[in-house]
């Protein structure tokens, strides 16, 4: 395992670990209690008190449907305003823990259903108060089935963390399914996936261990502080910024890796600390950075962009570009572009912004003519010039690459080449580095003329930021585009 | 005589299931006095667990009151009512354990409850487990007890806060016999030594006949015979009560028997009796009395003899022959010995 591989994988369990320890203590916690409150309104126990058992059921089967990346998604407000950001793994502790509080209170409603009603009985006949009667008998006698439960909650984190890598919180699913699974490397879905494993074990064994023990209260304690000890260190890490620290947004996976050269040059040659936040998702990092929770986000192109703006009304501006991902033309078929038949077959994307990307990639190849000249919202109904009579077939993007036998001609994304066993020198058409869509660094317009800006721009267009980029991508799958 | 310690009165409990009224207690009126070991028996459904349940407030009766020691329950807040509570010791047909506790802790939790400092607990339940006989399993866990065993611990837990009243439900219903005997006894001595006094529910007349001072019998929410074991065991008047006398005496005409058992007196047949002796009358040779002095022959059928606290109390069913006048002049021998005659019918 190369070093970086392995510094990624610490990096990301040390994530899932804070995540998912600290959510699973706060949803515990207080899912316990809602837990305890439905208990004692259930209709065998207290008549009077459904509305409440009513209401808080209600709510508890309302929050355990909603599905995961929709509740992170959902109370994005919520997070900001207990955190102040709603991206970072610390961020993401709040979505976690409002997953984990009604699935933990169920359980606890169950556990203290199991016992049995008799002893409740005999508390009350020697005079025990409500709270004595929680903490003296129906807590201790529940300990193994709640600790089960404990286990099985924070199994069940670890899987929803994985989903945090939309909001920046990192972690190893993120690593599994962006490193891995998106660049289709294998050996870090292997990786990952034993670390997950591992920690799943650890944890169920320990959690078994504990349910098992009759000195539940002393492990308990024990575990409990022994998390808090190691983790609190990385809580205050995480919450500290330091002042000239600027956040850049990208999305993870391969763009990580550039960052980290860029991290590099900013701090020795401009003496700027950069920090990435990453995010798995297409909309939060224009979100964050209109909102100032970062100061610049690199991983859009420029049309993406301006439909954002205009779709959003964000205040958001592009200072520089960076490269183009070109995406070209592939076939089984032919060789050059010359060799293309009449009425030849061309697959092309169905959706709106890539359909444009390759209908002005042919319009640059001089095989279609577009009105006015084509834009980005360029569709096939937009073709006015058509001397091959060319006949087009839309598809969804990931499925071009397999189309290649059916068609003549495909317009293939970089991402989904390698699992069509090309690369992007078998492209018979690419982009250049004029391309529109080249990628862009954006910033809020308050801060377009910040004295960060400029040199940021320069790192980003170092030599050595230059270097990792090309080392990373195989030859010409990234143009520099300034 | 000192005022009693507990007073039911008027004592009503309506359920309510699916929005209709049933009644489990219909007007019960009961005095218990100190230091009296007082059973209530009667069938399954009768309403005994919620009687003894609405002793300590655990059920809340619809009508009537609750006076424990000149207090009345039901006017106390939760706080006093916690209180009182301490002063009742309460154990349950299924013990009630917690599982997750010792047998000293479990014994101690009620002192635990109490705020009590560790050194204290330790020499209040210490000599209570050794009264119980389970001093030699202070780390076994329930689960590793016999039912005897369980139900020691919750004695010894019920008497941990020196209540003035023990209430028993069903204390002894989930134990083999040797278990419930010994169990009886435990809670005749702790009454003997302690003073302390019991109100027990059962279903078993045998509880009864074994510890009990007072016996009462419920049926259908009302309390329909009452009196000292020994008299309500000699002189029943409720069928309910016979029958569950029934349970423990040879009272009631053997099954055979009763088919050949005619109302009218014909040629070839004898006068059926059952004769109860009370005390002394059982240690009289009455019945070669009978014979020398009037002429009458006794056959025996059946005959049983029991004692309760101390008191002899013999049954026996036989055929009296000889002629009616003689039987008469009898009969009339035996209830001037207190021996109480029923005629049963010709056999
Ligand atoms: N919690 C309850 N809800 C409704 N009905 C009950 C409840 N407890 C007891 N009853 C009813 O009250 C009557 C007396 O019950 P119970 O006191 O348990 O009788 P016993 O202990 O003599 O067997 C029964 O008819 C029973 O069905
Ligand atoms: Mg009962």
């Amino acid at each position: 395992m190369s070093n970086f591989a392995l510094l990624s994988l610490t990096k990301a369990l040390s994530e899932t670990l804070y995540m998912v320890f600290i959510s699973s203590i706060a949803g515990i916690s207080l899912g316990l209690i809602l837990g305890i409150i439905l208990f004692f309104t259930q209709k065998s126990l207290n008549k009077r008190a459904q509305w409440l058992y009513q209401m808080l059921g209600f709510l508890v089967n309302v929050t355990r449907s909603v599905p995961f990346i929709i509740l992170l998604i959902g109370i994005i407000p919520l997070t900001s305003l207990l955190i102040g950001t709603f991206i970072g793994t610390t961020a993401a502790i709040v979505p976690l823990t409002i997953a984990a509080i009604p699935f933990y209170a169920r359980i606890t409603e169950s556990a203290l259903f199991e016992v049995p009603l008799g002893l409740l009985e005999a508390a009350y006949a020697m005079g025990a108060t409500r709270l004595q009667l929680i903490y003296k008998v129906l807590l201790p006698e529940a300990f193994p089935a709640l600790m089960k439960g404990a286990t099985l909650t924070m199994i069940g984190l670890i899987g929803y963390s994985a989903m945090a890598g939309a909001v920046g919180g990192g972690g190893l699913g993120e690593l599994a399914i962006n490193y891995g699974y998106q660049r289709f490397n294998t050996m870090v879905i292997v990786e990952t996936v034993i670390v997950l494993v591992v920690l799943v074990q650890i944890l169920q064994m320990i959690g078994d261990r504990i349910a098992a023990s009759r000195h539940h209260y002393a492990l308990l304690y024990f575990i409990l502080l022994l998390g808090v000890i190691s983790l609190l260190p990385f809580f205050f890490l995480s919450l500290h910024k330091t002042e000239n620290t600027l956040r850049i947004g990208v999305i993870s996976g391969v763009s990580e890796d550039v960052m980290q050269a860029a991290k590099e040059v900013a701090k020795n040659r401009y003496n700027l600390d950069l920090s990435m936040v990453t995010f798995n998702d297409y909309t939060l990092p224009n979100v964050a950075l209109n909102d100032g929770k970062i100061e610049a986000n690199i991983f859009q192109h420029q049309p993406y962009l301006d439909a954002q703006i205009q779709s959003r009304g964000f205040k958001l501006v592009t200072v520089a570009k960076t490269f183009v991902y070109p995406i070209g033309f592939y076939s089984r078929k032919i060789k050059q572009i010359t060799q293309l038949k009449q009425k030849a077959l061309i697959g092309i994307s169905n959706d709106p912004s890539n359909q444009a990307r390759a209908l002005l990639l042919l319009q640059k190849a001089g095989l279609i003519g577009l009105k006015d000249k084509g834009s980005v919202t360029s569709t096939v109904q937009d073709i006015i010039n058509n001397p091959k009579q060319l006949q087009f077939v839309t598809l969804d993007a990931a499925q071009l690459a397999h189309a290649l036998s059916e068609v003549d001609l495909a317009a293939v994304n970089n991402d989904f080449l390698s699992s069509a066993g090309l690369t992007l020198s078998d492209a018979i058409i690419r982009e250049d580095k004029d391309s529109p869509y080249a990628n862009v660094m954006v910033v809020a317009s308050r801060n377009q003329d910040a004295p960060w800006v400029q040199p940021l721009v320069e790192v980003m267009h170092s030599p050595e930021v230059n270097a990792a980029t090309m080392q990373i991508y195989s030859k010409e799958g990234a143009i520099p585009a300034w | 005589m000192s005022a009693p310690l507990l007073t039911l009165v008027d004592l009503h409990k309506a359920y309510e299931v699916n929005n209709t009224a049933v009644s489990a207690l219909r007007g019960i009126h009961l005095s218990v006095a100190r230091g009296a070991i007082v059973g209530i028996i009667g069938k399954s459904g009768a309403g005994k667990s919620t009687l003894i349940r609405s002793i300590n407030l655990l059920e809340r009766p619809t009508k009537g009151s609750v006076i424990f020691d000149g207090q009345d329950l039901k006017t106390l807040t939760n706080e006093n009512l916690r209180k009182v509570r301490q002063q009742m010791g309460m154990i349950f047909q299924h013990f009630n354990l917690l599982s997750s506790r010792t047998v000293f802790q479990n014994a101690a939790l009620p002192l635990e409850l109490q705020g009590l400092k560790k050194s204290e607990i330790t020499n209040r339940v210490m000599p209570l487990l050794e009264l119980v006989g389970l001093s030699g399993r202070l780390d076994y866990f329930p689960e590793q007890l016999s039912g005897g065993q369980k139900q020691r611990v919750a004695i010894a837990r019920a008497l941990a806060l020196r209540p003035q009243l023990l209430l028993c439900d069903e204390a002894t219903s989930a134990l083999d016999p040797e278990s419930t005997r010994a169990i009886l006894n435990l809670l005749k001595q702790i009454n003997q030594e302690m003073g302390l006094t019991i109100v027990l529910i059962t279903h078993a007349m045998d509880v009864i006949k074994q510890i009990c001072d007072q016996v009462g019998v419920i049926d259908e929410g009302q309390l329909v015979e009452w009196g000292e074991v020994v008299e309500v065991f000699a002189n029943p008047q409720h069928p309910v009560t016979q029958r569950l006398i029934g349970q423990v005496v040879q009272w009631e005409l053997p099954e055979n028997l009763q088919p050949q058992v005619r109302s009218q007196q014909t040629a070839g047949l004898h006068l059926l009796v059952r004769l109860t002796f009370v005390n002394n009358s059982a240690k009289t040779p009455l019945i070669s009395h009978i014979h020398e002095r009037f002429g009458v022959t006794v056959n025996i059928l059946q005959a049983d003899l029991e004692y309760i606290h101390g008191n002899s109390l013999g049954f026996m069913l036989c055929q009296l022959i000889g002629t009616s006048q003689d039987i008469d002049k009898a009969l009339h021998y035996l209830t001037e010995h207190s021996v109480k005659s029923e005629a049963m019918g010709y056999v």
